[in-house]
């Protein structure tokens, strides 16, 4: 019975194609919508949070965000006292960073290009946290550490921007850091993972007048202090936990020794932020993001629906005879309950069937365009689809019991 | 076919007013009248005699206000919808005027349009409704569409699809009225084959020369019923 009515349904639609088809489009556009927003959606927190993803959850990032007490909350000693002792604190690493102008020697020696980097001085408790792979050559050595060696370590983006190639070990890099002149050897190429981090802790704002070279340059810190003395203090830790468990706790504790140390501080001299906390940040306002446009993809399947609803009327008006023919040889009202109900549900059916394939050619195109990989979620689809059928359902429920309800002998008169 | 002892149809003092704001409209006036399984009767009468409700009300496709009527030897007035709507389905085929079929079906579907309601398998349907146009002499036309062909041919397979299902009573409104003379004498010769068969067949019309093919002739008037003899003369 079931599969009649649906037989039935499908010749009704079919003997009304154009018909049909732009009753559906209000469905096919929002069912589109739907899977294009849930879609694109998902590769994108994907690709936001997946490298902060391999970094871990158990580090965060400490910064001195009043300056006016000058740059003395952090102080080396507090450092010594972290690291001989906090409890869950697995490593701490002190980080300066500066904008960088970066002079290069082009290859046939006369002319030199000019850019602006970011550079990252990096303690020996730097790699404890964030790891750098070396691609080429070799990281920094202790000696590097301790004596404030002029070597440089620059990412693949910054080799190839800087020299033309990734293999960039043994090159020259003149460098100008605040007032400082630095005449650094590469000694290694390496890959990081703290790339979207830099906007995080770098904050600089674009010079604009100048090319802003790509990628990450460090430099041990105990170069940096070499030209510009020893610091009273720090304004950005790095830190990491023994755990993801306890990172929001030793955090805590973390900046409670740093203000008892420091009275002088005030309430939001210190600014954490966990690394675990921005993922979760990220993906909550993606997701409300996702779930807005849902909501407006949402109404137009409702617009959609009721445009169903209109054309379902309309048909039955047109069918009225019909109805009373199926009537006199034997139909009962839940007989044309159900042909008129199948009638609706296959059309917002199909619309939700091509909604998805049309929502998924869109995704696979946004996708490829922007460099996101494809996420795709067959219980999206199927929900998509059901949906779209309970669309159907809900609005064709009116127009059915419309036509279950005429007279038979009314409509059997009826022209 | 069900061996019911008494009657087919019964109708005792049965009528039917229409009721609609302050207009009242009695269209059948205690109607008594008997119908034999195996009959061949006509309800002969001029347009707005009540001919049509009393066809509506046998073919149970409405209901009386007054009197009662039994089909088969049970009280129709206390069916719900569906149940007439059952009836219908299992023990009543109509055939129209205007041969209602339904446009989009090829002749073969139109057949097999109430086995649809009986939960009939498809090959089975598929099978009867191509023994029913057989009959009729149509199975060679099961797959054109109603506006293809004649209407007598329509005719033809509005009689198959009444008889599609083996009902008890083939009910059949101004059959030949659409039609012109020489198709009109085929479905009455079709009906009269029927009958032949053991069927019962109530013909509504109100053209007294095919009202004279019938066993046996009611006039209707006014809402009101009288025998007619076979044989007397009409005026």
């Amino acid at each position: 019975m079931i599969r009649d009515a649906v037989r039935m349904a499908w010749r009704s639609l079919r003997a009304n194609r154009i018909r049909s088809l732009l009753t559906m489009l209000g469905i096919i556009v929002g069912i589109a919508a739907v899977i294009a927003v849930v879609s694109i959606g998902e590769g994108g927190k994907d690709a936001i949070l997946g490298q902060f993803r391999e970094i871990g959850a158990n580090q965060f990032l400490l910064e001195v965000t009043d300056r006016r007490s000058g740059d003395t909350l952090v102080t080396p000693e507090d450092l010594e006292l972290l690291r001989s002792g906090l409890d869950g604190l697995e490593a701490v690493s002190a980080l300066q960073q500066r904008l960088g102008l970066t002079r290069k020697a082009r290859p046939d020696g006369r002319e030199s290009t000019e850019g602006y980097a970011i550079v990252a001085a990096i303690d020996p408790w730097y790699t404890d946290i964030l790891a750098l792979e070396t691609i080429a050559g070799r990281q920094f050595t202790d000696s590097d550490h301790h004596q404030g060696t002029p070597v440089i370590l620059v990412s693949e983006s910054t080799a190839e921007a800087l020299y033309g190639t990734t293999d960039a070990v043994g090159r020259d890099l003149d460098l100008t850091l605040s007032n400082y002149r630095l005449q650094a050897r590469v000694v290694g190429v390496v890959r990081t993972l703290s790339g979207s981090l830099q906007s995080e802790y770098g904050q600089m704002a674009d010079a604009g007048m100048m090319e802003r070279v790509p990628g990450e340059l460090f430099i041990p810190l105990a170069t940096l202090e070499r030209l510009e003395g020893r610091p009273d203090g720090y304004v950005m830790l790095m830190a990491a936990s023994t755990g993801p468990e306890n990172t929001g706790e030793v955090a805590e504790r973390l900046t409670a020794f740093l203000r008892r140390r420091h009275p002088e501080a005030t309430g939001n001299s210190y600014r954490v932020v966990v690394i675990a906390d921005i993922l979760e940040q990220v993906d909550t306002v993606i997701g409300y993001i996702t779930a807005f446009i849902a909501v407006v993809a949402g109404i137009s399947l409702v617009v959609g629906g009721i445009g169903v609803m209109n054309i379902m009327l309309v048909s039955v008006t047109e069918r009225t005879r019909e109805i009373g023919i199926r009537r006199a040889v034997g139909a009962r009202t839940r007989d044309i309950l159900a042909q008129i109900l199948a009638e609706a549900m296959v059309l917002t059916f199909i619309g939700g069937v091509l909604g998805v394939v049309l929502g998924l050619v869109f995704t696979y195109i946004v996708t490829r365009i922007v460099g996101f990989s494809m996420v795709f979620d067959p219980r999206v689809i199927v929900l998509a689809v059901l949906f779209s059928s309970a669309v159907g359902l809900f609005f064709g429920l009116y127009p059915a019991r419309r036509a279950a309800r005429l007279d038979p002998i009314e409509a059997l008169r009826h022209e | 076919m069900t061996s019911s002892p008494g009657p087919l149809i019964s109708l005792r003092r049965a009528g039917k007013i229409y009721q609609s704001g302050r207009v009242r409209f009695e269209a059948l006036r205690e109607i008594d009248l008997e119908v034999a399984a195996g009959d061949y009767l006509a309800i002969l009468g001029p347009s707005g005699s009540g001919k049509s409700t009393l066809m509506n009300i046998i073919g149970c496709l409405d209901r009386l206000t007054s009197g009662s009527y039994l089909f088969e030897g049970d009280d129709v007035s206390g069916l719900t919808d569906d149940g007439l709507a059952l009836l219908r389905n299992r023990r009543i085929g109509f055939v129209f005027q205007s041969f209602n079929l339904l446009p989009r079906l090829d002749i073969l579907e139109n057949v097999e349009l109430p086995l649809i309601y009986q939960g009939v398998s498809r090959r089975e349907r598929r099978e009867r409704a191509m023994a029913q146009l057989e009959t009729v002499g149509l199975a060679d036309w099961r797959r054109h569409l109603p506006t293809e062909i004649s209407g007598g041919q329509k005719q033809r397979v509005a009689i198959a699809r009444a008889l599609v299902t083996r009902p008890g009573l083939l009910l059949a409104d101004e059959p030949t009225g659409n039609l012109d003379s020489r198709s009109a004498a085929d479905i009455m010769e079709v009906l009269e084959t029927i009958h032949a068969a053991g069927r019962t067949v109530l013909l509504i019309t109100h053209d007294p020369g095919v009202a004279a093919r019938a066993r046996r002739q009611v006039h209707i008037i006014d809402g009101r019923l009288t025998e007619t003899p076979v044989g007397r003369p009409l005026t």
